[in-house]
């Protein structure tokens, strides 16, 4: 297995998503938790455009990091308990999950390794000859951008237009559960309690 | 290095860590974000196997595009992902409002 550049990338982004993704559960500070996620969200798209994803990968740094994350500092900034920073949870249950979380990562990468992958495989030589004669994949994801804009409109435009109709419900849902919330007998009320 | 392998195993090592996140905090916008670490793995994922493997149909010579199906649920991942945390973060205000809290453990009606 040859080493190359692209490796090495891979491998920094890599261990810089699941260092930041770990720092983001266990630390208390709401702020840096979301400083972690943000550093979880770029490193993962970096891996996206290794992945020949580049159009993912803008996607993943526009909305993740752009919006959600803005959303989230927003919302530890505009509640004054959050800012606070979180308690503990009970060594117990701290315990458990993490074993639980162990397990799983444990099945996963057991799964990963055990399965024969090398039927499907790209780099298959038996394969490759067999797309030659149909097809490029390797070009077929240089044009990743324009392929997947044309899938998403031909032979995936349902789905399209679902993500279109769940977008405009998620907008009014979350008009419909904000509606009424901060009103002025609430902040009187919290004005007492204080 | 870069392989169908590593990619999986980093996704499944990120979304194991997301749902340590869930099953051990206590603060709501800990867990939003531990479900979008999740949300992350899976697609992380499906890029991957679009990268490394080839789908039937390019054998079958019905259609090269459809190599890219990965890439269109990655989209939809996001973009669920992208919506499902501004309504959860509605909800968090909702909730915070009710109960003057944001740690999910204080939220019961119940007594006893």
């Amino acid at each position: 297995m040859s080493f190359t550049f692209v490796d090495f990338i891979f491998i920094i982004l890599s261990v810089l998503a699941v260092a930041s993704a770990l720092l983001l559960v266990v630390v208390k500070d709401l702020f840096r938790a979301a400083i972690a996620f943000v550093i979880t969200l770029l490193s993962l798209a970096g891996i996206f455009i290794l992945l020949n994803a580049e159009f993912i990968g803008a996607i993943q740094i526009l909305v993740n990091v752009g919006a959600v994350a803005i959303l989230l500092v927003v919302t530890i900034m505009l509640i004054r308990d959050l800012s606070r920073g979180s308690r503990p949870t009970q060594l117990v249950l701290v315990a458990l999950g993490f074993g639980v979380a162990v397990l799983t990562a444990t099945i996963i990468a057991l799964g990963v390794v055990d399965t024969e992958w090398v039927a499907l495989l790209v780099d298959n030589p038996g394969f490759e000859s067999a797309i030659l004669g149909s097809a490029d994949a390797e070009g077929v994801l240089d044009d990743a951008v324009g392929v997947t804009g044309r899938l998403l409109l031909r032979e995936f435009v349902l789905v399209f237009e679902i993500l279109g109709v769940i977008i405009a419900a998620a907008i009014v849902g979350a008009i419909a559960v904000l509606h009424g919330v901060n009103s002025d007998d609430d902040l009187q009320e919290r004005e007492e309690r204080a | 290095m870069l392989s169908l392998e590593t990619v999986f195993i980093v996704a499944g090592i990120i979304f194991a860590i997301g749902l340590l996140g869930i099953l051990t905090r206590r603060n709501l916008v800990i867990v939003i974000m531990s479900l979008e670490l999740m949300f992350n793995a899976v697609v992380l994922a499906a890029l991957g196997a679009t990268r490394f493997t080839v789908p039937f149909s390019l054998l079958n010579g019905t259609g090269t595009e459809q190599a890219l199906t990965g890439h269109i649920l990655s989209i939809i991942v996001i973009t669920v992902a992208a919506v499902e945390t501004g309504l959860f973060l509605a909800l968090v205000f909702a909730f915070y409002n009710r109960f003057k809290t944001a740690e999910l453990d204080q939220a019961s009606d119940l007594k006893g």
